[in-house]
């Protein structure tokens, strides 16, 4: 036994959380080896340093802010409701394939079928009871048979969530109590295939869990074509600790996942068809639990980054100093590139260009200046600030985007943890490293997000929405078209342009630049973030504990589905067709059509950090 | 507020103690394994509601969340969605459920989905805000010079899931199966966390116990 080994195992000693041959084993050593034995000591001095460390409380006025707020209102609202909501749901469990599992799926059918007709859901339509016009819930706009089927949708979710539970924990199906004995069921139909045979092609949902990728798939290996159990999709032999699915933008096929294998440092490309493993590189040479420790191997973690077309891929590399270096490859492993980086600090931040020619990212000196670069293959980086914000040497890029259709012209807005503090944008083309700032000095903002289809900003002042266009003139113009009742939390753009969902305060707002600001529903979550589909005629968002997929029209919100009732969602994704949402929840990830008519359980373990993406495969 | 519209939650007590005389209503929510049980809205001695589970969970989830995303502005958000989601959830839960866990488990998600939510907002996929200095606050008027502020910054410094291994560990009282529980990992993968956790806490504490970082 050396004290590399022993170290290892100091932290479970402490806790005797050894099997009795460690402990002695450990125990030994401890006694012999002074330094191991102060490191034990240190240990638990720090132990007691944090276990008495004061605890920081809350503001008195959290209280007023949760039992005051409208939606504790409507929980307790719901709840008086949910009391006497009878429930009649379509189950489909996909993950539950064994036959035990088929029959419990079954089970719970019959189950909520003996049940009468549903309620409808807590969402509150802003103005629903005077039955505006332009807004209408799902029973006003479908056929029956339809109605029917959409109305199941929140139904389904609840017996899954809520008469379903006890079931299935007590099968282990739903490890959401957290019992380890509850991981024990996987969801794999035939497990890893090392032959590489492939999957279902088509758009398929990404997520990981328990060190593996799995993807399910949109359309299942069944007639009706409903979405497929999830399959895994990386041996055993790898541990995936950060993993980035290629981009699925316009339909393309974009069937590739990058990942990080934790054990060995490898960077590795796999197809969420086919199983097709293989390693294309490293990013560390010293994998190992220290290094993924350290703050070098969180920014490696952190670093992966696919171009738009997903041709190629940026990757950060530390070397054994801890310095890290900024590598693009092509996305068969080939032409792998060092970025000279020179000296003003580590790389972070990249955002490609649409056409995947330019490369922006930051690099921040230990003293904490951080400059704004670009890069093109075969050039050397140019300077597009030395400073992200030349009036607040705090401030750090916030978000950074290309501007479309223009020549290598770089956007981005700067926060300093509290607020954003300004709007810039630079020319990569004959750089002078001189940005051009286009928001006032002192004015702050609670959001923004820039549109590169309108090529606009849209940011929140204090209580007033300002659109910024022609960022490439002489004369940028700042424009107020809006004015908010509180402060926004979030703004999102359509991904056509043609609209933008603003959180103000808890009421999802839409904006348009044809028809102004209108209020859709209050009591809405800011996270899960609001998510657009790729065409912009879906937005999915939380009301409640309810999903609800609002459909525009030219920017006009005409219908809101009710997709799911989920207690606590944690992220929303749409397919690329915009067809079906993706939904991770504590119990697993769920598929549900954006017509709401039923909802399909892919996977019941909860996604590692809720990532979810979708690759089209083919 | 109307406190009769809330809905209750009895407090039952662990096997070994006397069914019927559940502990005080304050004390049977302290304990990680209590159970809780939902009932519908109903007045009793044992009934504790929405308003008491937050008074007694307030202090440990609110430290907690700051922790994770160390600012108190979004510290004051994440334990309000925290408790509502909670709410929202707590009555269709099984009746044997951990409640501390699971609020905890709350809270853990709910972090790391804003400091996700943070990066993707900020289309900043390499940006590790959990060690940028945005993500310190400059003046924290709570705060104590000192040990606590060492503290304080230490855990700052380092990766958010071992911080908050080692927080539900030494600050709450939490066994490895239920940390396991709490942020969804396989049990022995706690063993791992928390040895990392422990070698980059005394890390960067080290460093600052020696005047090698600011601590702000």
């Amino acid at each position: 036994m050396n004290c590399e080994w022993a170290e290892g195992y100091l932290s479970a000693y402490l806790d005797d959380a050894l099997d009795p041959q460690a402990r002695q084993d450990v125990g030994s050593h401890v006694e012999q080896c002074a330094e191991c034995n102060a490191l034990l000591e240190d240990y638990r001095r720090l132990d007691h340093v944090l276990a008495t460390a004061t605890r920081v409380a809350p503001p008195d006025e959290l209280h007023a802010r949760i039992f005051d707020s409208p939606a504790f209102a409507a929980i307790v609202r719901d709840q008086q409701r949910q009391s006497q909501r009878p429930a009649r749901a379509r189950i489909i469990n996909v993950a539950a394939h064994t036959p035990r599992l088929r029959r419990e799926g079954r089970a719970l059918h019959r189950s909520a079928q003996r049940h009468g007709e549903p309620t409808m859901t807590p969402v509150t339509p802003i103005g629903a009871s005077s039955s505006p016009p332009t807004i209408q819930t799902p029973q006003h706009t479908r056929r029956t048979a339809v109605v029917w089927a959409g109305v199941l949708a929140p139904v389904a979710a609840v017996v899954l969530l809520a008469l379903g539970a006890t079931l299935l924990f007590r099968q282990g199906l739903l490890p959401f109590q957290g019992t380890s004995s509850g991981r024990g069921t996987t969801t794999t139909i035939g497990g890893y295939n090392p032959t590489g045979a492939p999957l279902a092609a088509g758009p398929r949902l990404v997520f990981a869990h328990d060190g593996a990728l799995w993807s399910a798939p949109q359309h299942g290996p069944a007639a009706d074509g409903l979405p497929g159990a999830a399959q895994r999709l990386t041996p055993t032999s790898a541990h995936v600790i950060s993993w980035q699915a290629a981009p699925a933008a316009n339909g393309a096929h974009a069937t590739l996942i990058a990942y990080i294998d934790g054990n060995t440092g490898a960077l590795h490309l796999v197809r969420s068809d086919s199983q097709d493993d293989h390693a294309i590189g490293s990013v560390t040479a010293t994998a190992g639990a220290a290094f993924w420790a350290s703050a070098a191997g969180h920014a490696t973690l952190a670093g992966l980054t696919w171009s738009p077309d997903g041709t190629q891929l940026a990757y950060l590399h530390a070397a054994a100093n801890g310095a890290i270096s900024l590598h693009v490859m092509h996305a068969d492993g080939s032409h792998d590139t060092v970025v000279d980086t020179g000296t003003h600090g580590q790389p972070s931040a990249a955002v490609w260009s649409a056409d995947g020619h330019w490369l922006a990212f930051t690099q921040t000196t230990s003293a904490g200046q951080q400059h704004v670069n670009a890069y093109t293959v075969g050039a050397a980086p140019v300077t597009l600030a030395a400073q992200a914000d030349p009036f607040n040497p705090q401030a750090r890029v916030m978000q950074m985007a290309w501007l479309s259709g223009s020549a290598a012209t770089l956007t981005w807005a700067t926060g300093d943890g509290r607020s954003l503090t300004g709007v810039f944008v630079a020319a990569a083309q004959g750089a002078t490293g001189q940005s051009t700032r286009l928001t006032p000095v002192p004015d702050r903002f609670a959001a923004a997000d820039f549109s590169s289809a309108r090529n606009a900003w849209l940011v929140a002042g204090p209580n007033t929405l300002i659109t910024i266009t022609q960022l490439t003139t002489q004369a940028p113009q700042l424009t107020p078209v809006a004015t908010l009742d509180a402060p926004a939390r979030l703004i999102s753009w359509s991904p056509t342009g043609q609209s933008a969902a603003v959180l103000s305060g808890a009421t999802l707002e839409i904006w348009s630049p044809a028809s102004g600001l209108a209020s859709v529903t209050r009591g809405v979550a800011a996270s899960p973030a609001p998510i657009w589909s790729a065409n912009g005629a879906s937005l999915a968002y939380v009301a409640g504990s309810t999903v609800v997929n609002a459909i525009l029209q030219q920017g006009h919100v005409t219908t809101l589905e009710t997709l799911a009732r989920a207690p606590i969602a944690y992220v929303l994704r749409w397919s690329p067709d915009g067809q079906v949402l993706g939904i991770a929840i504590p119990s697993g990830v769920l598929l549900t059509p954006a017509d709401g008519s039923h909802i399909v359980l892919v996977d019941t373990h909860a996604a590692d950090n809720s990532a979810l993406a979708w690759s089209i495969a083919g | 507020m109307n406190l009769s519209a809330v809905p209750a939650v009895v407090g039952r007590p662990l096997v070994g103690e006397e069914a019927g005389q559940g502990p005080p209503a304050s004390q049977a929510i302290k304990g990680h394994t209590r159970m809780a049980k939902v009932a519908g809205a109903q007045s009793s001695e044992q009934a504790w509601s929405f308003e008491r589970i937050y008074d007694e969970y307030k202090t440990p989830i609110y430290n907690y969340v700051y922790h994770l995303v160390g600012n108190r502005e979004q510290a004051d958000d994440l334990t309000q969605d925290t408790f509502l989601k909670a709410f929202k959830a707590l009555p269709k839960m099984d009746a044997n459920l951990k409640l501390s866990a699971w609020l905890y488990r709350i809270a853990t998600n709910t972090a790391y989905d804003a400091l996700r939510r943070r990066k993707l907002i900020a289309w900043m996929p390499w940006q590790d805000l959990d060690h940028e200095p945005a993500d310190v606050e400059s003046a924290d008027p709570q705060e104590t010079i000192g040990t606590s502020e060492l503290v304080h910054a230490a855990l700052r410094r380092m990766p958010r899931h071992y911080r908050a291994a080692l927080l539900l560990y030494t600050q709450d009282g939490f066994s490895y199966a239920e940390i396991a529980a709490t942020l969804n990992i396989a049990e022995s993968g706690v063993k791992m966390y928390l040895s990392r956790a422990r070698h980059s806490f005394r890390e960067h504490y080290r460093t600052l116990e020696q005047g090698g970082g600011n601590a702000k």
